[in-house]
């Protein structure tokens, strides 16, 4: 049969010829035949989905490429890295900054088609629910495809609307052919996508520009934004007015890097006139691997303090050059899930974003107010972010979704995943997950096991299976009388536990660096009962 | 007797007005607590983030919650009565809470919020906050758009 391999490196393509019973150990061999240099066939990695490693099913590698679900025509990616699959995408990452990725989005959140291509996912969902083919067991491979399908509906609309095309459309091919014949693949193929907070998209396009964002510049700017955000304009003090727009000085020094920014209110500016206003400095040090940030009002008055933060620069450029790529392109890359660097970019941005709100921002902003006599902030605005963070916990679901429509800050702040999850597990609990897959088959509730919370993440974040299984739930609410439960004779000879690949109860994303993953424990909330626990009805 | 022996602080707002409190009540503010453990008071204790007003309102719910003659409901009772204030009022007791670290009222501040806030609709919560609109409409939209399903 004959199959394509694409290098993941160098994105170029060839086609083989293997027999049908080939397999994956002498497929390895005719790759590394077919490459210039002839690597060892134990260094090839191979993938459906650039995400997962193709596993061999037995132990002495026997099983056939069709065992793995491979057939003629399929599209392999194939790395010669020593590493995992997920080391092998970062450089894609971040070297790729100027031209359009390749990797293709599946679900672009921030865009307003985005937007509509939720609508087009919901549907999808219901649509599956309406239709109802039965208990089969590729009922949940389906509804994966037709999700897949739809989604790839609006990535559609998303790539004409970008002309993103080439490589894109390969992928999707693949999405097409592949979620019939790869169960359990398809999971994987929902990529999570990666949103750019707002108050970061509109600096970075207009100062970083095309440059790399050496010398301390992105994190400098990226702490500018924040101040932005909060209210505040920079100031020069020498010519006693606004500036807008960073304007950087055509060299940073990056020994001993020192920096002064002003910053003071629009309303100051516009009430004093030509005196000299009242502003805040933060003065930028940097140290080694951290950079600290002092913020103070600038005309030294001793009753206000200094407030101070401390921030490791190394352990935030790399999320912050994820965002800053991000930010030039329509389509989102598909951030990456934390695999090595054992944390999202999201996550980090946020939290950067409530340490630099907490500690510079709010109390700059009070400290300022209160010395112009200037109106402060309202004053739910003027709680620190853990505090907001607090409150909006005490919310239900819908409720932090209208609360994200009243302001942009607001709207980050209701964007958090970790609150999404904890207002998950609150409305639907342990009975939510089953309904994460449409249906409540027993493939499907076994899915819903296999999966547990970090699949959910994978699967595009807390916030999206809360509002698909609020949908679910609505309109499975009439039919539960109807469906029959499923019995634990039913469940008990359940699928061995099959380590490494897909079919483990842990993604391959989670593992660190070993090629078999380990087994995964589950959260206590996330005990979906199964073999072991008595729970399930 | 034990009146006499109980130790008192001295508690000053930042509009420099003094207030007595017993230590054991005062000691439910976390802040409070430390200082006194660390042998840093001074007397009287300066408070640079809590202004007269919302100081006395924090004694008071600290002395009631501080007495252990009364029952739980009865606190609660007191609770619910506590919390019947202007928004405004409510909000600036949740920063008090805040500096002071006193979990308890800050449990029931936040939960009286975020009761309140459960029926708002996005307008309500701008103008009870007086949080200024800053979406553009398309944005407006945008972020209803996201999320119809809060709207039905």
């Amino acid at each position: 049969m004959k199959l394509r391999l694409r290098s993941i490196e160098s994105k170029e393509t060839f086609k083989i010829e293997v027999p049908i019973s080939c397999n994956l150990f002498q497929l390895k061999q005719i790759i590394s035949q077919n490459l210039a240099n002839s690597p060892p066939s134990a260094s090839i990695r191979l993938s459906l989905n650039r995400i997962d490693e193709l596993q061999p099913t037995s132990p002495d590698c026997e099983g056939s490429l069709q065992s793995l679900g491979i057939t003629a025509g399929d599209l392999i990616f194939f790395t010669v890295e020593a590493s995992s699959m997920q080391n092998a995408q970062v450089p894609q990452i971040t070297t790729n900054l100027q031209s359009r990725s390749p990797q293709p989005v599946q679900n672009p959140q921030t865009e307003p088609v985005g937007s509509s291509n939720c609508q087009n996912g919901l549907p999808s969902d219901s649509n599956f629910i309406a239709g109802d083919t039965g208990s089969s067991q590729n009922a949940l491979v389906e509804a994966e495809s037709s999700e897949g399908m739809n989604l790839d509906a609006g990535k559609r609309k998303a790539q004409d609307s970008s002309a993103q095309m080439g490589e894109s459309m390969d992928y999707m091919e693949f999405d097409d052919g592949g979620g019939d014949s790869n169960d359990g693949f398809v999971v994987e193929a929902v990529e999570k996508s990666f949103s750019v907070p707002g108050f970061l998209r509109k600096v970075f396009t207009e100062e970083l520009g095309d440059d790399s964002g050496r010398d301390h510049k992105l994190i400098v700017i990226a702490i500018h934004a924040v101040l932005l955000e909060s209210g505040f304009v920079r100031f020069d003090l020498n010519l006693n007015k606004q500036i807008n727009g960073f304007q950087f000085q055509a060299e940073w020094p990056s020994i001993s890097f020192k920096l002064s920014l002003f910053y003071t209110l629009p309303g100051i500016v516009s009430h004093a006139g030509g005196n000299p206003l009242d502003c805040v400095v933060l003065k930028f040090q940097s140290l080694g691997k951290f950079i600290n940030v002092y913020g103070s009002l600038a005309n030294g008055a001793r009753q206000s303090g200094t407030h101070w933060l401390r921030l490791n620069e190394e352990k935030l450029v790399p999320f912050l050059n994820v965002v800053w790529a991000n930010c030039g392109l329509n389509e989102n890359i598909s951030g990456s899930d934390g695999g090595f660097m054992g944390t999202s970019p999201e996550k980090e941005v946020f939290t950067f974003w409530r340490s630099v709100k907490d500690n510079l921002a709010l109390p700059l902003l009070i400290d300022l107010c209160e010395k112009t006599g200037f109106e402060l902030p309202p004053c739910f605005m003027r709680l620190p972010t853990d505090l907001k963070l607090k409150i909006l916990e005490l919310l239900p679901g819908f409720d932090v979704a209208k609360v994200s429509c009243v302001c942009s800050e607001l709207q980050y702040l209701a964007s958090s995943d970790d609150l999404w999850k904890l207002k998950f597990t609150e409305q639907f609990g342990v009975e939510g997950l089953q309904y994460l897959a449409s249906n409540n088959d027993l493939w499907k509730l076994k899915y819903a096991e296999q999966i547990g919370a970090e699949g959910v993440e994978a699967r595009g974040g807390w916030k999206k299976a809360f509002v698909r299984t609020w949908k679910n739930r609505k309109l499975g609410a009439s039919r539960r009388l109807e469906r029959p439960r499923p019995s634990f004779r039913y469940m008990t000879p359940w699928i061995p536990r099959i380590r490494g690949g897909p079919y483990d109860i842990g993604p391959f994303f989670e593992d660190r660096g070993r090629m078999v993953p380990g087994r995964r424990t589950f959260s206590p909330l996330c005990n979906l009962g199964g073999t072991n626990s008595r729970n399930f009805i | 007797m034990s009146s006499s022996e109980e130790r008192k602080l001295i508690l000053k707002s930042s509009d420099n007005e003094e207030f007595v409190v017993k230590e054991s009540s005062a000691v439910q503010c976390l802040t409070i607590k430390n200082l006194v453990e660390d042998r840093c008071v001074s007397d009287p204790i300066p408070l640079a983030n809590v202004d007269s007003k919302i100081l006395a309102l924090v004694i008071e719910f600290m002395e009631k919650h501080a007495e252990t003659t009364l029952s739980n409901s009865e606190k609660k009772e007191f609770d619910v009565e506590f919390v019947k204030k202007p928004f405004d009022d409510l909000l600036e007791l949740i920063l008090a809470a805040n500096y002071l670290d006193f979990r308890e009222l800050m449990d029931v501040l936040c939960n009286t919020c975020a009761k309140q806030m459960e029926n708002w609709s996005v307008e309500e919560v701008r103008e009870k906050f007086n949080i200024q609109n800053d979406y553009t409409v398309e944005e407006e939209k945008a972020a209803r758009a996201e999320n119809p399903w809060a709207f039905e």
